[in-house]
């Protein structure tokens, strides 16, 4: 990830000695959208008697909120940090022969500083947006299944670590007063969550729980395990990703 | 597809109401770069004697050459479509299988298409600039075995276009002369779901076998009828990237 991060710090470093306006200022913006998947990949399937079906998605699907700050080292250029809560579509599964239902979503919140690139055209103002996404993100998946006349109701998180990535924005701020902007942007995403554990919340068997019996109730991921690990397993990236529509208001402070 | 087609289209269709200057003129870009993974996957498991090391990584990660002819409606706002061929890097690894060692090689290539809209400032001699558009690729996934016990086979996954979006930001350098440099930021989201795979090469001992199976080809979809033998589920490649690329861009 470190090469990535020294990417972005060269480009940022060449952009900010750019700023050479005097028209300063600071704002606060609040915003709600929805992201719609990408980078979707295989989340969970679906099996009837006759077909065997993949549930693909992102968790970043679903609806975000938040707000930023931002200030603007001249008409063109300025820097924003923004912090959004997502909170994730839930995608289903099933299988057949189990009678086994499940479900997982993801949600958490994103914290993004990010390079504010603006036309500086008045009334009707295009503008531009790149930044990082840090986000503390959580997955959480639901089954029950029947197997021998014996139910298990299960349900774990997947959480720790830091899930990093990318974003890029183009909007269209509309001045409606002197110090007060609407603005709809679409917002591209992409973003991978490696969690490094995975925690038992509930764990019941015929509706009596037995998850203080488990002999493990956290699974730590990692990139590589020893062979017949009963604690460990192979860590997943959980796709995140998400194009989305987002409106929202900018006030000048 | 279509419903991130309708998000792009409403900020295009409020972008290009902002034609408020005359046209500015139009260019050409030549440009290589070089972009490490991101939005990385599991690939594949190396199992080793002691241990299983999972291989990640993004089918993006490698060289890019890039071709892009644009147009400034105005100072601040244009068009541009880019076209750019993608030199994936191979993930390799080794993994014990039984009494047999098993050596494996993936990597993607392809062609991109890209569609975006660019913002310019105005600043001279170093412009900032931005850089948003969409991604339709023409891609390919080879994957690659050799056993230690003599077998070789090579899959291909082919057809389908891959989709996704990019995101630029660049610095455009002024020279007063016939070409301006540029160097930019470029982060890519693509995920590619192949159509088909198909068995192009089997040999045993160096002796070709393919002509032994009956299913080379078997179509990937997202829902197949049990026991299908010439059916499977579609996968999800990944083919993101974060990279740097530099160019000229020659007006005209």
């Amino acid at each position: 990830m470190s090469r990535s991060f020294v990417f972005s710090a060269v480009v940022l470093c060449l952009a900010l000695p750019a700023g050479s306006g005097v028209a300063q200022k600071m704002y606060f913006t609040a915003h709600a959208g929805y992201g719609f998947g990408s980078g979707t990949q295989m989340i969970t399937t679906n099996m009837t008697g006759s077909t065997f079906g993949g549930e693909y998605g992102s968790y970043g699907e679903g609806f975000r909120a938040g707000a930023s700050g931002q200030y603007m080292f001249n008409d063109n250029i300025g820097a924003e940090l923004d912090v959004s809560y997502w909170a994730g579509k839930t995608f289903d599964g099933s299988g057949a022969f189990t009678q086994l239902s499940s479900s997982s979503r993801g949600s958490g919140l994103a914290f993004t500083p990010a390079i504010v690139i603006s036309s500086g055209l008045p009334v009707v103002t295009p503008y531009a947006k790149a930044g990082i996404v840090l986000g503390v993100l959580k997955v959480t998946n639901e089954e029950k299944y029947t197997e021998f006349f014996n139910t298990w109701e299960i349900s774990t998180d997947e959480k720790g670590g830091l899930a990093v990535g990318y974003t890029g924005s183009i909007g269209v701020l509309f001045s409606v007063g002197s110090t007060v902007d609407l603005f709809v942007e679409a917002t591209a995403q992409s973003v991978t969550y490696t969690p490094s554990k995975m925690d038992y919340v509930r764990y019941v068997v015929n509706g009596e729980s037995r998850l203080e019996q488990l002999p493990h109730k956290t699974l730590d991921y990692e990139d590589s395990l020893p062979i017949n690990s009963d604690s460990a397993a192979l860590a997943p990236r959980e796709p995140f990703s998400s194009i989305g529509l987002t409106l929202g208001v900018r006030i000048g402070i | 597809m279509s419903r991130h087609a309708i998000v792009l289209s409403i900020l295009l269709c409020l972008l290009c109401a902002v034609h408020t200057a005359p046209a500015q003129g139009s260019y050409l870009t030549i440009g290589l770069g070089y972009a490490l993974g991101s939005g990385t996957q599991i690939l594949g498991a190396a199992q080793g004697p002691t241990s299983t090391e999972g291989v990640y990584g993004s089918l993006g990660e490698g060289l890019k050459v890039n071709l892009a002819g644009g147009h400034m409606f105005t100072k601040s706002v244009g068009g541009e479509l880019g076209l750019s061929y993608w030199s994936g890097n191979s993930f390799e690894w080794t993994s014990d299988e039984g009494s047999s060692r098993i050596k494996r090689s993936v990597s993607g290539s392809g062609f991109i298409f890209i569609p975006g809209v660019v913002f310019s400032t105005e600043m001279q001699p170093v412009a900032p600039y931005g850089r948003a558009g969409l991604i339709l690729g023409i891609l390919k996934v080879t994957d690659e075995l050799t056993s230690s016990d003599g077998y070789a086979a090579t899959v291909e996954e082919t057809g389908g276009v891959a989709w996704g979006y990019q995101g630029a930001f660049g610095l455009l350098v002024s020279t007063g002369g016939l070409a301006d440099f540029f160097a930019e930021l470029t982060i890519t989201s693509v995920t590619y779901s192949p159509s088909q795979t198909e068995l192009t090469k089997l040999t045993y001992g160096g002796q070709d076998m393919l002509g032994q199976v009956a299913n080379k080809t078997i179509t990937l979809e997202e829902s197949v009828p049990n026991g299908s033998e010439d059916k499977d589920l579609a996968v999800r490649r990944p083919f993101s990237s974060i990279g740097l690329a530099m160019g000229v861009r020659i007006p005209f």
